[in-house]
């Protein structure tokens, strides 16, 4: 049930994904969703589609659980995608491709829809399949907090904010355990959330909510005693366990997105087909 | 007569998914009412899957599940109705209490069945009496009352529903030895009172040994002994071998038998091994 939420879980792996350093996935995500933005005709949205689909592959996920990921948000795509169809206004004087009652279909309004479905489309394969699920979520924060570094001289606490998020994100899989735990228990006592109408529904949530922030304030706490227990003082003079070092896949890999941007670029200016 | 029973279940957690495994295989039990089962194992060989498997909060991947002669898979629309003849007790059960008081925390499971006002009373002051909670603790906070208690206050959710097979996963797991007799007595009580089917999971060889009729051994997902505490304690090497232990008091037995003595291994608890004890060497009860 909660368990099967799998966007932003971090799957183990071998991938060339899995192996780079994960502030250069950073940055390279940057620049990838730069690109996408970037795209302005049709054969650039056809590489964009390339592209992510190249790299999803190269992340060696397996395709049932990527599509298991993205299958709550097809939803998204197609209902932008009918708005951008209705939502366009066209240059003067365009004939629309055809028309009834009120309604004119353009085929800028056609395309537009298309480039955008292509655009959320890679966004997702991008930062929700490629990054999160070959980033774990330690790897992450920490690429955070190095990236972020420099802020620290204007005295931001930055050590602070990727703890914090460490730790939030160490605690989503517990909570979400630990809530199918707590409606599995209420279940057995008759407890029934799947019927009757919003209100109902709400109410019926309050047995689970309040076992389960009783629950998170106690982790909180003895998280904190056991934090002090070990002498954590925050980030000054704070040393890492392990020193990540650029290989020559990290530049292999930023040659290849630079690439993808130049090309884009080029791909716009050069071969502007179908341009919106 | 037989009050739950699985036949040939399987399960499998996380299927189609790199974290798939397999959490049941193969798994044939029969819990008759009016008898204590236990069922011991490693932690991660299937126990608790098998009680949530019981009550039908996991659906068997293949396999059929009995709870009072109906195959509970047969209308999972009356899955509710199968949840309240099956009550399950999870393991830590306290940390699910969450009402005002323990009163209408215990009668959250009754309320649920949709008896009357009158019902509800009666069952909720009967099975706080079950457990031994004192009447005057019924208005209090649930999170006022010590360990102990709670955990007795959300054995007695379960029991207010009044289940025919009562299901308890480690239900004296992390309390103090009196403690444990306490919330193990309850349990015992309420079967001779009600002649419930009770399964009672476990890890402690002692606890299992001294309340329980029969025994399932799981281990690695698959049932490994069941029968009596005397048949599957016969086996003491086959449970040693997959890291399980027998009772201390058994263990000695072992030792004499590797002695070379002609002792009888069978014995479980400290009162039969004594007497087999003094049978070998002779002699009587000193104190």
């Amino acid at each position: 049930m909660l368990k099967d939420v799998t966007l932003g879980q971090y799957f183990p792996g071998n991938s060339i994904f899995h192996k780079t350093d994960p502030r250069i996935k950073l940055l390279l995500t940057v620049a990838y969703i730069v690109a996408i933005f970037l795209a302005k005709s049709g054969a650039a949205y056809a590489l964009l589609l390339l592209v992510s689909i190249l790299i999803t592959i190269m992340s060696g996920i397996r395709l049932s659980v990527i599509l298991k990921g993205i299958k709550p948000l097809i939803f998204v795509v197609i209902i932008t995608a009918i708005i951008n169809v209705f939502w366009y206004s066209p240059p003067e004087g365009t004939e629309p491709l055809f028309s009834f009652w009120k309604i004119n279909i353009y085929l800028g309004g056609l395309l537009t829809a298309l480039y955008m479905a292509i655009r959320i489309l890679c966004l997702i394969l991008g930062t929700g399949v490629v990054l999160t699920y070959t980033t774990s979520p330690i790897a992450l924060t920490d690429a955070i907090e190095s990236l972020l570094s420099p802020l620290k001289l204007i005295k931001l606490p930055v050590h602070e904010f990727s703890m914090m998020m460490t730790i939030a994100l160490r605690f989503i899989p517990t909570l979400i355990e630990e809530t199918d735990k707590i409606m599995s228990a209420q279940k057995a006592r008759g407890a029934d959330f799947s019927s009757g109408g919003l209100i109902k529904r709400a109410k019926a949530l309050l047995p689970v909510l309040v076992p389960l922030f009783i629950s998170a304030f106690r982790r909180a706490d003895e998280l904190a005693v056991a934090m002090e227990c070990r002498c954590y003082r925050g980030g000054k003079g704070r040393t890492k366990m392990t020193r990540r070092t650029l290989r020559p896949y990290d530049f292999i890999l930023v040659i290849f997105f630079g690439a993808f941007i130049a090309g884009v670029v080029l791909i716009n200016k050069y071969i502007p087909f179908y341009t919106v | 007569m037989t009050a739950a029973e699985l036949r040939n279940v399987f399960y499998t957690y996380s299927k189609g998914t790199p974290f798939e495994s397999a959490a049941v295989t193969d798994v044939s039990a029969v819990f008759e009412s009016g008898m204590i089962t236990g069922i011991i194992g490693h932690t991660g060989s299937g126990k608790s899957t098998v009680a949530q498997l019981i009550n039908g909060l996991l659906p068997v991947s293949s396999g059929e599940v009995f709870v009072c002669g109906k195959n509970i898979w047969e209308d999972p629309k009356k899955m509710r109705q199968v949840r309240f003849t099956a009550g399950l007790v999870f393991q830590y059960p306290e940390y699910q209490l969450f009402d005002e008081t323990v009163y209408k925390d215990i009668s959250f499971g009754p309320k649920n069945m949709g008896l009357s006002e009158k019902e509800i009373d009666e069952r909720v002051r009967d099975a706080a009496r079950d457990v031994g909670l004192d009447d005057a603790l019924l208005e209090k906070s649930p999170f006022e009352l010590s360990g102990g208690q709670k955990r007795r206050a959300a054995i007695a959710g379960v029991l207010a529903m009044r289940p025919q097979v009562l299901i308890l996963d480690e239900p004296a797991a992390g309390l103090d030895p009196r403690g444990r007799r306490e919330v193990l007595g309850n349990i015992t009580a309420y079967r001779n009172k009600t002649g419930a089917a009770i399964i009672m999971i476990s890890h402690s060889m002692e606890d299992i040994a001294e309340y329980c009729d029969k025994i399932v051994v799981m281990s690695d997902s698959k049932v490994l002994l069941s029968g009596t505490p005397e048949e599957v304690f016969s086996h003491a090497d086959e449970l040693v071998k997959t890291g399980l232990t027998v009772p201390q008091v058994t263990k000695v037995l072992c030792g004499l038998k590797a002695m070379g003595y002609d002792v009888d291994t069978s014995a479980y608890t400290v009162d039969k091994a004594e007497k087999e004890i003094l049978r070998l060497f002779g002699g009587e009860k000193k104190c």
